[in-house]
């Protein structure tokens, strides 16, 4: 099992670029791709309520665990 | 605290250099040097002489290694690199090493018993390196998970 970050599809809702919500966000592009490529080992709470935010979501439409080829060592 | 680190590792770089020169010194000089030893000790018998040689010639080598390996070491930690993979190989071949040389000196203390000290003295070393070894590993996990939180 692992968490698969649904940030494509909630950037596509929104339209607005990765790099423009990571500005909002407050993060850098090189984490918000982190994220977007499922690498990501944990997630604070400050940048989860700031995804939401700016992505007027709810966390479980950003996170969803699905089967993975292997577990991630967490 | 910042600008004491880079004198440190200039002071241990200088160490190992005079480390590096004393074992190259007991390389060359290693026979005249166990003729001076055992006039000291008041040892006779060519056959401890030449235990106390080839154990030494034997033990230099491992020290030649946890030389290079120590200079690796330094080198990594000059550029920043100190939480790496490298580092962890780097100290588990000191450690290796420090085990070859007890064990060499283990062999030698059948025909000299004064190496018993040695093998001792570098079994506690074996463990205190692959101490800081096995807490490296766990800073350089710590980090990686660092790295990657979001």
């Amino acid at each position: 099992m692992q968490i698969h970050v649904n940030i494509d599809a909630l950037l596509a809702r929104e339209r607005i670029s990765a790099g423009e919500l990571a500005a909002r966000v407050g993060i850098t592009p090189a984490n918000l791709s982190i994220l977007k490529n499922d690498k990501a080992r944990a997630i604070r709470f400050s940048t989860l309520i700031a995804l939401c935010r700016e992505l007027h979501c709810q966390p479980g439409d950003l996170l969803t665990c699905e089967e993975g080829p292997e577990d991630k060592q967490i | 605290m910042k600008s004491k680190t880079p004198r440190s590792l200039i002071l241990t770089e200088i160490f190992l250099y005079i480390l590096a020169v004393c074992l190259l010194a007991l390389d060359v000089f290693l026979w005249p040097l166990s003729g001076w030893y055992m006039q000291l000790r008041q040892i006779t018998g060519a056959t401890t002489r030449i235990v106390l040689v080839v154990v030494l010639y034997a033990c230099s080598l491992p020290g030649w290694m946890i030389l290079f390996e120590l200079f690796r070491l330094i080198r990594n930690m000059k550029r920043g690199s100190v939480f790496v993979d490298q580092n962890v190989g780097i100290l588990r071949i000191v450690s290796y090493s420090c085990l070859l040389v007890g064990i060499i000196t283990f062999a030698g203390g059948f025909f000299y018993q004064p190496f018993f000290f040695v093998t001792v003295a570098a079994l506690f070393l074996t463990l205190i390196v692959r101490v800081v070894k096995n807490v490296l590993q766990q800073a350089i996990d710590m980090k990686d998970e660092l790295d990657f939180t979001v």
